[in-house]
């Protein structure tokens, strides 16, 4: 599961950047300081770090300056309604990859976030499974094959993984639902027909089989 | 007019230096208004010139005797001599020409003018009742073979008869006499044991241009001459001119002085304040972009949490009416961001500080995807189509924002000016040497004079068709510097039909 942490003093946009990448199938940790920020990061060692830097306490810039004492790798992503020159350059000397201007929206951010785990390195244990024609690398959201590769959600992942390792199986709605999204969330049934749809349109129609009246199944 | 703290000093600093070099330019022009140079004439006694004239004026007249004596004694000689000596005793006397002895019939020219042509200025000749002098060769003509005279030059005869059959004519040269006359006058001026001024300057001459002594001091005759004194003699006319020194004095007139420095004070003191009040409002004006750029960046978080909410909502909602409504939160936070986008970069402008923050390689094909994004709903309600088409290489080094900037902002140009049921193209196209983007609509384009006038600030042609139109005319000249800023240029397109604008961006 890919770890993402979020430290941003604006309540609101904790929350909403928190709700968008939940859904998408991310483990969110949030924090509303740069104090916290720090404690959580000890913590979980999260995947990428979305960081603001006017914060009370302890800026971003500092944040960024002891997580990169710790590690070298993880993408960090400076958030923030500052866009001046001088911000960015700072930010991107202190080892930030990455610098996401305020007001964004969710398709920039969630585009932004898939490309730094992307470019992160290949190693020989990533690949996860097979699902149809394609090799899925869940730890880099990516399906691949000698024609070509597609991005992948983390909800998505989780999808296939469900139907890969039930396949020639009946799925139902209820335990996708239940498996991917969770016991406690609780998403519309018109949100897993949208992932289905997108998943079809990624992975192929014929890898993805409605049964009516029940759910879905993955044919080998 | 620009806001940042150098321009500010830079230009006090002008303004300050322009007040006192004008007040400067007013102390000197007083100074030389107020100087006046004033020549006075120092008079010394001058009883010593009239001695002088009188001594010399005494000279001439012997001088002029002796000839004239001489000349009759001359004639006379002539007339006793004999046959063959004649021309011998003439010929021993200055001035004397020619000799004509007539010794049958005188001519009657000069018989008859005898009678005529004695002039006053002659009198002392006649008077001798010997021989006459007479003055011009018009009375004295020639006989009518022209024999007598031999040179034309000469100006005066002297005549003796003692009967009315036999004469002798002596033609007489009297600028010869004169010369002679002159340079015995000089030697005698020369020796003068009278005084002659200390300072000023005198000067004698004969006749009009002829100067015989000079003393003194010669560049006081540039003044009219203080003293003048003439003398006619027989040959001619003596002036004695006298300038007296002059001394010149140098004095300034206080009232323009005064004036002058009140002047020069009034204008230190305006300068000073103009300066102050420059200062004031240059200030103000900065604080004033200072707070609308303060106020921009704060509408930043904000904006976001909209967005972001409106996009979480979008997913889960299953009423049609309520995405339709969430779409036009999302489409008006994103107008929102655009303008608070234009506003800030134009600030940044102002203050010189518009530079791309960073670039690298992006994709322009999904940066034109995210952009048209925004549009889509807009686009779909007032049925404007748009087509893409991306030629050579996708990736391009650039500053996303920027790039996205201009293109969002010449999007919503379509969307504002195009019409409805109208068509738009976005032609990207990378080669080795440049990029280009291109969009075109088929909308009522833009007219030819206000091409130009697009691109300026605060600018937005014909009020008829845009009273409709929100917006405040920051876009296209803000995408124009952005552009600019890109190395590149935003320019209006000729075309037929609709508006077109062209990003060229050189990649040499």
């Amino acid at each position: 599961m890919i770890k993402i942490l979020i430290v941003e003093d604006d309540d609101l946009t904790r929350q909403n950047l928190t709700n968008l990448l939940e859904e998408e199938g991310y483990i969110i940790y949030a924090a509303c300081d740069g104090e916290q920020a720090l404690s959580l990061w000890h913590e979980v060692s999260a995947d990428i770090v979305l960081l603001d830097i006017m914060m009370p306490r302890k800026s971003g810039y500092d944040v960024c300056r002891e997580i990169r004492t710790t590690n070298s790798k993880v993408p960090v992503i400076f958030i923030s309604a500052k866009s001046e020159e001088i911000d960015i350059v700072l930010g991107l000397e202190l080892g930030a990859d990455d610098f996401l201007r305020k007001p964004f929206g969710r398709h920039e951010l969630i585009a932004r976030v898939h490309a730094h785990l992307r470019r992160r390195e290949f190693t020989s244990g990533d690949v996860s499974f097979t699902f149809g024609i394609w090799e899925i690398h869940s730890t880099h959201l990516l399906a691949r094959n000698d024609l070509g590769s597609v991005d992948l959600t983390p909800r998505e992942v989780r999808i296939l993984k469900l139907l890969h390792d039930r396949a020639n199986q009946n799925v139902s709605r209820e335990e996708l639902l239940n498996e991917c999204w969770g016991v406690d969330y609780f998403p519309g049934s018109r949100t897993l027909d949208q992932h289905i749809s997108n998943l079809r349109k990624k992975v192929g129609d014929q890898w993805i089989l409605t049964v009516r009246g029940i759910g879905y199944r993955y044919p080998v | 007019m620009s806001f940042s703290a150098s321009d500010l000093t830079h230009r006090t600093r002008r303004l300050q230096y322009v007040t006192f070099i004008l007040a400067v330019a007013i102390l000197i022009a007083a100074f030389f208004l107020a100087r006046k140079q004033e020549t006075q004439k120092i008079v010394h006694d001058t009883t010593w010139l009239n001695e002088e004239q009188r001594l010399l004026a005494g000279f001439v007249e012997s001088l002029e005797k002796q000839w004239r004596d001489t000349v009759a004694a001359t004639a006379e000689l002539e007339w006793a001599a004999e046959e063959g000596q004649r021309g011998e005793a003439a010929a021993n006397t200055f001035g004397v020409k020619q000799v004509t002895f007539f010794k049958d019939k005188i001519p009657e020219h000069i018989a008859l003018s005898q009678k005529q042509t004695t002039l006053p200025i002659l009198k002392p000749y006649v008077t001798g009742g010997k021989g006459d002098f007479l003055l011009s060769q018009e009375i004295m003509k020639p006989s009518v073979d022209g024999s007598w005279i031999s040179q034309s030059a000469i100006l005066e005869f002297y005549i003796l008869h003692k009967n009315p059959s036999r004469a002798v004519v002596l033609l007489l040269d009297r600028e010869e006499v004169l010369g002679v006359i002159v340079e015995e006058v000089k030697k005698k001026i020369q020796a003068s044991s009278h005084l002659r001024p200390e300072h000023g300057y005198f000067e004698v001459s004969q006749g009009n241009i002829s100067l015989i002594f000079q003393s003194g001091d010669e560049k006081l005759n540039t003044y009219p001459s203080d003293e003048k004194i003439r003398h006619f003699s027989n040959l001619g006319e003596w002036t004695f001119r006298y300038w007296h020194v002059r001394e010149t004095r140098i004095h300034y007139r206080m009232s323009i002085l005064v004036i002058g420095a009140l002047l020069a004070f009034v204008t230190l003191i305006t300068g000073w304040w103009f300066d102050r009040e420059y200062q004031r409002i240059f200030k103000l004006a900065a604080s004033r972009v200072s707070f609308v750029n303060a106020v921009s960046h704060e509408l930043r978080t904000p904006l976001t949490n909209i967005i972001l909410s409106s996009d979480f909502m979008d997913e889960s909602l299953e009423s049609l009416r309520n995405q339709r409504s969430i779409h036009q939160i999302r489409e008006e936070s994103h107008r929102l961001a655009r303008m608070v986008e234009n506003v800030l970069n134009f600030s940044r402008f102002e203050a010189g500080k518009l530079i791309p923050n960073q670039r690298h390689d992006i994709d322009v094909g999904v940066l034109l995807e995210n952009c048209l994004r925004q549009f889509k709903p807009s686009f779909d309600r007032k049925n404007i189509s748009i087509e893409t088409e991306v030629k050579g290489a996708s990736v391009f080094y650039t500053d996303p924002d920027f790039l996205a900037q201009i293109l969002l902002n010449l999007l919503s140009n379509i969307e504002k000016y195009a019409g409805r049921e109208s068509s738009a193209k976005i032609l990207v196209e990378t080669t080795a040497s440049h990029f280009r983007m291109l969009v075109e609509d088929d909308g009522p384009g833009i007219a030819p004079e206000y091409a130009q006038r697009i691109f300026k600030s605060f600018e937005r042609i014909d009020e008829t068709i845009l009273t409709e139109v929100s917006g405040a005319g920051l876009g296209l000249s803000i995408s124009r510097e952005l552009a600019h800023q890109l190395g590149g240029d935003l320019t209006l397109e000729p075309s037929n039909n609709g508006a077109s604008f062209q990003l060229l961006i050189s990649l040499n």
